[in-house]
């Protein structure tokens, strides 16, 4: 009878942590970059959304208010967008495909549904 | 019968003189102005009977009398000599409500802003009847010599903060101290917010950003709602917590130009670049 008390609890915590969304202290900075993927500085005058230069977006499909806050406290400006295949979380973009790989995998440690698509400019 | 017609004339005469004598403030015209020292951009002078580029030099002093920026344009204007400056900022129209003297020499100054953003620094006023008034569409803000700014939105939104001194926020019969270090916010038809620390933070923050079709976007975001939002160099009204939604032209280029300015006149320029 205890063996079973103390089963159905042990399933039962670990069922509520399985549940539990990415949490604020569980989102460290990645080490060397600064959190801010979508601002970047160009002679005094501040770059937001999509730089031209920057093709490799992180996205997170979905506009989830969940998913964004969760998101924001990785990456504080991490906003909204859509194209024709709908709405998702702009996360980042990057130059290369290495740095937002890095990216995209902090985010899906975090459950979050991110994936990297290649948008030119102009383009979706 | 001609000595009771002089008396009677005379004592009319004393009455008279009595009576404008015994105004607490009586107004008297004097030599006052307020001049143009330096220009950047398109700055235009507006009187009743004409519109003219403005220079170094020009003077304002009757009552109707204006100053109107443009985009990317600004103009310092001195107040009398020695009184203080006014640093007008682009895209804001200063009309002159009053500019005139008592009779003990205190300076009587109103100002009215539509739109805009003016930083204001005046030395401290030594005699107890001067004042300077800023008014806009939303209040009228008081001021005995201090070091301040107000920015105005479309819709009458006006954010005050104080850098020196104090000044008196008023409207909707209630007035508010908005001391040095503190801001706060008149919304039309309301009384002023309580004043909160001075943030002079030009910060714009994306919330949505989107290419809607046809060559426009739609931009959502917040800023402090005391500033003043541009967006392709037009001003956007903000709610009172600063958020605004609008749509606007997208170049081809996809970067839509947006500047914020704060009420003491600190100002960030951006570049949106729609995905």
């Amino acid at each position: 009878m205890k063996w079973l008390i103390f089963t159905c609890i042990g399933v039962g915590i670990s069922w509520g942590l399985m549940a539990k969304p990415a949490q604020a202290d569980e989102c460290q900075a990645i080490a060397g970059e600064s959190q801010r993927f979508n601002t970047i500085n160009e002679n005094g005058v501040i770059v937001l959304g999509q730089s031209y230069t920057n093709p490799y977006v992180v996205v997170v499909p979905g506009n989830k208010t969940r998913e964004l806050q969760t998101l924001r406290q990785c990456v504080p400006d991490a906003f909204v967008s859509r194209n024709r295949l709908g709405v998702y979380i702009h996360a980042g973009s990057f130059r290369d495909y290495t740095t937002a790989k890095r990216l995209e995998r902090v985010l899906r440690s975090r459950n979050l549904d991110a994936r990297i698509v290649y948008f030119r400019r102009g383009r979706k | 019968m001609k000595k009771f017609y002089s008396v009677l004339v005379f004592t009319l005469i004393t009455i008279i003189i009595s009576q404008a004598l015994a105004e607490d403030s009586l107004k008297v015209r004097v030599n006052r102005w307020l001049e143009v020292r330096s220009i950047s951009g398109n700055v235009v002078y507006q009187s009743s009977q004409r519109s003219k580029p403005a220079t170094i030099g020009t003077k304002l002093n009757q009552i109707g009398e204006k100053i109107t920026t443009g985009k990317n344009s600004k103009t310092l204007l001195a107040l009398d000599t020695g009184v203080g400056f006014i640093e007008v900022a682009e895209n804001t129209t200063l009309q002159i409500k009053e500019m005139g003297k008592t009779n003990n020499g205190g300076l009587l100054t109103d100002l009215q802003v539509s739109g805009g953003q003016i930083k204001l620094k005046l030395r401290r006023f030594t005699n107890q009847d001067s004042r300077l008034r800023i008014e806009t569409p939303a209040g009228i803000t008081g001021v005995r010599g201090t070091e301040f700014g107000i920015s105005v939105q479309p819709n009458g939104k006006t954010g005050v903060a104080t850098l020196t001194g104090s000044v008196v926020t008023s409207a909707q019969g209630q007035s508010v101290n908005v001391n040095k270090g503190f801001q706060s916010l008149v919304i039309p038809g309301e009384p002023p917010t309580p004043p909160v620390k001075l943030r002079d933070n030009p910060n714009l923050e994306l919330q949505l950003l989107a290419d809607i079709g046809n060559q426009t976007a739609q931009v959502v975001g917040k800023v402090d709602p005391v500033n003043l939002l541009l967006i392709g160099n037009q001003p956007v009204n903000t709610n009172r917590e600063g958020f605004f939604d609008v749509t606007v032209a997208m170049p081809r280029d996809r970067q839509i130009s947006a500047t914020v300015i704060t009420p003491l006149g600190k100002q960030q320029n951006y570049q949106i670049a729609v995905p």
